[in-house]
């Protein structure tokens, strides 16, 4: 045996595209993935019937459509179709090179046929059988392929995740230990999620690894672990690009099979109109007779001995190479060198039709070779302790590494709708506790309606402008139907049936898949459960920047008002803070970050903290009034009190024009604009001292009545008037 | 006013329209409009209250909390607002102040934002100015290994923003340096005035390190010598009700 491992790691995923509607172009992705790459990676598998290493992930779309009886029959349908017309043309007059390839795709499709019955139309069963007999790993990816680092909530990532997982679950009977991430996407952070969901290892592109901090000793060589302990695996780009590339990769060869040249666009129209869209659109039949030949547009008839052959002379080819490979790297210990090559699925049969027979006859020329061949999940079995744990930045296996795929100007419109239905379901989750059937079925439904268009499939096909519409219209369904799905809930307007009808349209994961409270914080547990809840109702809202300032009766009012029964919340300026005493809410809100040199927009900063705190508390605590004591917070607190419609009572202790009593700057008459503004859209004015009644009068020309303040007043909100008229 | 508003909005016109029709200012328009809109589901909510079956404790926040009851249906907080739509049928703003930062390459990030007619009220009612005449800017901060809270920065840098924005990518930014970016006004004496404030985004590295940071944190965290990882994580848990004790 070599010294040095290979482990393949092949994704199959797709986004979800069952539609209840025949005829949906999109669901034919699923057939030919199953036709070209599913099957034949299990005749591969079944043909060699021992341990290969290798890591299959299946994505949880794939596996429920997998699993899907109508998607099943579909397909069954697809491929006697495909049968039909192969039949029909072999009745043609064909050139015998012609007819040899449709005689290859005859056979091929009756085994497909045969192979797909064999397994009871799921494939989830065979994939499972293999795994049983321990001749391959098996993992899975989130929820739909959501793309981690662009999620606003941790929540959110979680809920890819662990519903991923119970999906994957639910079909397989276990728990796999890896995950793969969509689009090989790492956070800092994301690790953190992932090893608390019981996930200990994951694959990055080569330069994560290679510009990781500290530069790990063996470079690619070996996987290293994130902080948070996940093992992350490094696609080997080198090896990887002998497969892949389209310039120096095998499936270039011209013995290949040529995948743009289709026989439904070498025939006329009424030739296979019957096997084409009812609605007359030309689509891929899947018989594809002609090999790439070469870099012309002339293309020969495919001759499926000679692609056959040339796959024996590739996987010697890349075994050879591997094997000089390892031994270059033999001098690397603890652990020994391991080449770890991550792939789409669907490279393998789909774009490259010859690629599961070249995996297959690979393993066997490994075995020539020496080369051992072992899953991620056997590797850190044996070398866990001489792993190396580093901090790995942001990036992707995507174009330029990084996020450009997923968001740039032709799909950046999405992102701000995704973070919205983020904050919502937390929303949602927080507000709603109640266990009944129908409250946890609503949020079901909107945990899968956001994960349905979370998935990284809409913004990547934007970017890529192939199926574009079909992509951004998926995209908005599924926000409209959150919307839809939550206005009923709030209006209490759902029923069960109606939900039950919903997800018949999109019968993606069984409901106990989905944690109703992923998104629930401990927080907003308690705030919403144990927060005590006489504190939400018939509050009372003081605003002030001397809540503790001796010289202003604030505290002792609001002590008095809190003994007389009101609910009392006071937001003042200081430390960032909260203290509840005597009965009272005390805020205190402080402006932070790099300093404003003017006096008048350091208050507009204070306004605006006191404004975020008020809108907070909003949530949950229902305002009966608004009483400021501060010209200096006077913006925040009228704007308040204006946009929620609540009476606004205001304190004057002193006017601009006592405190600069010969100032005429912009600062003072700035402060005397907003503070004849303020007092103008007062409800009920309070003098604290008898001096600032003139000044109220005849500079600010408020007609309303001043009333004397006094900390024991009884009953000072009498005189506000109801209801309270707006604008 | 009301009376005229419905009947506009009837006729489909925008909150923008109807303002102009009616001379009045879209806030107000906005205001009438979705206090109405919330009157109509309230009393929605009064009239199932009167069923015998579910009587549901309507809280302003909605936050219910009672033994679970057979299909007892529980109201929730305000009603969804109602947001202008395109003609997809998507809202063309939330009533959100969120600003959010991601990372789009080593020397790029995209932003959005989002402001709610209140803060735009506040700005408003403080500088007694029209929203739309205000100088927005954006303001970029290298705050890595700094504590911004504390007024720290390593630079900073702005630049003004083009009317009808609500997204931006900023570039270039240096690779492995932490941001955090401001939207805001800039007043008539010269101050950048910041509205809202994104978390803090890191830019990743792009190429191998030479001199790292990373060492001695990652070491401390992983020998649990801190509470918290000494980096940025952009994951963190979202707390609908965040700054309520």
């Amino acid at each position: 045996m070599r010294k040095g491992y290979f482990s393949l790691v092949l994704h199959a995923h797709l986004p979800y595209i069952r539609h209840q509607e025949a005829h949906r172009l999109e669901e034919r992705w699923m057939y030919e993935a199953i036709s070209e790459t599913y099957i034949p990676l299990l005749w591969e598998i079944d043909r060699l019937e021992r341990p290969l290493g290798w890591t299959i992930s299946i994505s949880p779309p794939v596996i429920e459509m997998l699993a899907d009886s109508l998607i099943q029959d579909r397909y069954v349908e697809h491929l006697d179709d495909t049968l039909r017309l192969i039949e029909q043309e072999l009745q043609r007059e064909l050139v015998n090179e012609e007819r040899d390839a449709l005689l290859f795709y005859k056979e091929r499709y009756h085994d497909l046929k045969v192979t797909f019955e064999h397994w009871g139309r799921n494939l989830n069963h065979a994939f499972r059988h293999y795994k049983k007999q321990g001749y391959l790993e098996l993992m899975t990816c989130t929820a739909t392929h959501g793309f981690s680092p662009h999620m606003l909530s941790e929540q959110a990532a979680r809920s890819e995740i662990q519903t991923g997982l119970n999906c994957f679950e639910r079909h397989y009977g276990y728990r796999p230990t890896g995950l793969w991430m969509p689009e090989c996407a790492y956070t800092p952070g994301l690790d953190k999620i992932m090893y608390e969901e019981g996930i200990r290892y994951t694959f990055v592109d080569e330069h994560s690894i290679l510009n990781a901090d500290p530069t790990p000793k063996h470079g690619i060589g070996a996987p290293v672990y994130s902080p948070h302990g996940v093992a992350l695996f490094p696609r080997d780009q080198i090896i990887s690009g002998r497969i892949w590339s389209s310039v120096i990769g095998y499936p270039g060869h011209p013995d290949y099979r040529e995948f743009y040249r289709d026989l439904a666009y070498d025939r006329e129209w009424d030739q296979i109109a019957e096997f084409m869209h009812p609605e007359g659109l030309r689509y891929d039949t899947g018989l594809k007779l002609h090999r790439v030949t070469g870099e012309s547009d002339q293309k020969e008839y495919y001759v499926r001995d000679w692609a056959w052959k040339r796959t024996d002379v590739h996987a010697n080819d890349f075994a050879e190479a591997l094997a000089n490979h390892l031994d270059e790297q033999s001098g690397q210990d603890f652990p020994p060198f391991l080449v770890t090559a991550p792939f789409d699925a669907e490279l393998f049969g789909h774009w490259w039709f010859e690629g599961p027979d070249f995996l297959g006859k690979t393993m066997e020329r490994f075995e020539d070779y020496g080369i051992e061949s072992i899953s991620p999940a056997m590797f850190l079995e044996r070398h866990f302790q001489d792993i190396e744990t580093v901090h790995i930045a942001m990036g992707t296996w995507g174009r330029k590494g990084y996020a450009d795929v997923w968001i740039n100007e032709r799909n950046d419109w999405m992102i701000r709708h995704l973070h919205q239905l983020e904050k919502r379901l937390a929303g949602v989750v927080a507000r709603n506790r109640h266990q009944d059937e129908l409250t946890v079925k609503a949020k079901r439904q909107l945990i899968r309606e956001y994960l349905l268009a979370v998935s990284s499939d809409w913004p990547f096909i934007l970017d890529g402008q192939t199926t574009a519409q079909y992509a951004a219209n998926r995209f908005r369904e599924h926000i409209k139907r959150f919307e839809e799905t939550e206005r009923r809930l709030d209006a209490q307007e759902l029923t069960l049936d109606w939900l039950e009808e919903r997800y018949a349209e999109y019968p993606f994961l069984a409901d106990t898949d989905i944690e109703p409270d992923v998104f629930l914080t401990p927080h907003d547990y308690y705030v919403a459960v144990q927060r005590e809840a006489s504190w939400n109702s018939e509050a009372v809202l003081l605003v002030t920047t001397q809540y503790d300032d001796p010289n202003r009766p604030v505290a002792e009012y609001a002590k008095r008002l809190a003994a007389s029964g009101e609910n009392v919340y006071v937001i003042t300026s200081g430390a960032t803070g909260y203290r509840h005493e005597d009965g009272i809410h005390v805020y205190s809100v402080e402006v932070n970050g790099l300093p404003l040199v003017q006096t008048y927009n350091q208050l507009a900063g204070l306004n605006l903290a006191v404004l975020r705190q008020a809108q907070a508390l909003n949530k949950i605590v229902e305002f009966r009034l608004v009483h400021n004591f501060n010209m200096e917070t006077a913006s925040a607190a009228q704007s308040f009190a204006e946009m929620n419609g609540l009476p606004l009572v205001s304190n004057v202790y002193d006017l601009e024009s006592e405190r600069s009593p010969s100032g005429t700057g912009g600062l003072v008459v700035a402060i005397k604009r907003l503070e004849g503004e303020a007092l103008r859209h007062s409800d009920v004015i309070y003098l604290e001292r008898e001096e600032a009644r003139n000044g109220i009068e005849q500079d600010y020309h408020v007609a309303k009545e001043l009333r004397t303040f006094q900390v024991d007043l009884e009953n000072p909100y009498q005189h506000i008037m109801n209801p309270k008229k707006n604008g | 006013m009301l009376e005229k508003i419905i009947k506009l909005k009837e006729q489909g016109l925008t909150i923008k329209q109807i303002a102009e029709k009616i001379e009045s200012t879209e806030g107000k328009v906005k205001y009438a409009w979705s206090k109405y809109r919330k009157s109509l589901t309230e009393n929605k909510a009064v009239s199932t209250e009167s069923s015998p079956v579910a009587k549901p404790k309507k809280k302003k926040a909605g936050v219910t909390v009672s033994a679970p009851k057979q299909n007892e249906i529980v109201p929730a907080l305000t009603a969804v607002p109602s947001l202008e739509r395109d003609a997809f049928g998507m809202a063309t703003h939330y009533e959100d102040d969120i600003i959010h930062a991601i990372v789009q390459s080593p020397t790029a990030v995209y932003v959005y934002w989002e402001l709610s007619e209140l803060s735009r009220k506040m700005l408003e009612t403080h500088y007694h100015a029209s929203f739309d005449s205000f100088r927005k800017e954006m303001r970029i901060i290298d705050v890595t290994l700094r504590d911004y809270e504390k007024g720290e920065v390593n630079r900073s840098y702005q630049f003004e923003l083009p009317e009808m924005t609500n997204t931006w990518f900023v570039r270039p930014l240096m690779p492995n340096t932490t941001y955090i970016i401001e939207w805001g006004i800039q007043t008539i004496d010269g101050d950048f005035l910041p509205v809202l404030r994104s978390k803090p985004v890191e830019t990743p590295r792009d190429e191998p390190v030479v001199d790292g940071r990373f060492s001695e944190v990652v070491a401390r965290w992983q020998y649990g010598e801190v509470e918290q990882p000494e980096w940025v994580e952009v994951l963190r848990p979202y707390s609908y009700f965040d700054r309520i004790r």
